[in-house]
């Protein structure tokens, strides 16, 4: 379905009056792009975290290659104090192990003092993935897209391709679908749904890597159809399996 | 990480598109804001695929 048929939809069920959580993040859209202070850069490659439920802290992380002559991406800039400035002897990351990723233990939210935990970001060939223990417990991180054909997230070339992923374990949460977006009248089809936050730009969902939800919770799905004779009718299911 | 299960779609409804709407039942957990999914629905008989007309 593409975007056009993707706006129209939503456009209709809110002018009906029913709640509809945005897709593609509108108010992250509107965030600034600005960095104030970069460090000398060789190839660099940029996405924007955005922290907490109110989306207070900006933490831009920037990849680039040590010297002109390195192979891969094997050193991180990180706004660690959201101040816009990546020079602080801090906020840059040579560490990698021996899976290739970039660590930092704790992780403090500059503007609630919040503590995360084990923030590691991942580079792999066509895959820039983060995550971080929020505040310590569960793990989140991203970013995910709705089919992996689409590859997963990657760091943009400057800011303002930049992925925007929102790191938020707090809530309240949406949802993205894995995959099928095809289903059959008369039969039943597999949903899949990650549990999170949307992001901006290509692949930016943020969700859960661990199951959160009690085994007696789920999520339930309302299927909103229009029937032969032109009604709206509704089905709902019970997406009580989880993998 | 991923929550799933069967959604079964009724013998009348028309083929097109639709929406599923993904929610956490209050009182639970977490909070959720309802998310709106579009999904496309296929077969049914002879009724033409896309807008219903």
């Amino acid at each position: 379905m593409d975007a056009s048929r993707r706006l129209i939809l939503s456009l209709a069920l809110l002018a009906i009056g029913w709640p509809v959580a945005t897709a593609g993040g509108q108010e992250l859209k509107r965030i600034d792009r600005t960095i104030g202070k970069l460090p000398q850069l060789h190839e660099p490659l940029y996405a924007l975290a955005i922290l907490g439920a109110k989306k207070e802290t900006r933490m831009w992380l920037v990849v680039d290659k040590s010297s002109p002559q390195s192979t891969q991406h094997d050193v991180l800039f990180i706004d660690l104090d959201g101040d816009g400035d990546l020079t602080a002897e801090n906020e840059r990351v040579s560490h990698q192990d021996a899976e290739g990723h970039f660590k930092i233990p704790v992780l403090v939210d500059p503007k609630s003092g919040v503590e995360h935990t084990d923030f590691s970001l991942r580079l792999s060939p066509g895959s820039h993935m983060l995550s971080v223990r929020w505040r310590g417990g569960h793990k989140i991180g991203g970013g995910y897209p709705v089919d992996p054909k689409d590859g997963y997230m990657q760091f943009g070339k400057s800011p303002q391709e930049a992925p925007i992923v929102w790191l938020n374990g707090d809530g309240p949460f949406r949802f993205q679908p894995w995959y099928n977006d095809t289903l059959a009248i008369g039969g039943e089809t597999d949903v899949k749904l990650f549990l999170g936050q949307e992001g901006v730009g290509a692949n930016a969902f943020c969700a859960f890597q661990e199951h959160v939800l009690p085994e007696d919770e789920f999520v339930v799905a309302i299927l909103i159809y229009t029937d032969k004779d032109g009604k709206q009718r509704e089905a709902t299911s019970n997406l009580d399996l989880r993998c | 990480m991923l929550y799933y299960g069967p959604v079964r779609v009724p013998d009348d409804a028309r083929p097109g598109e639709a929406i599923l709407r993904a929610y956490l039942l209050e009182g639970g957990k977490f909070e959720s804001l309802p998310t709106d999914i579009p999904v496309h629905l296929t077969g049914g008989g002879d009724q033409a695929d896309g807008n219903g007309e």
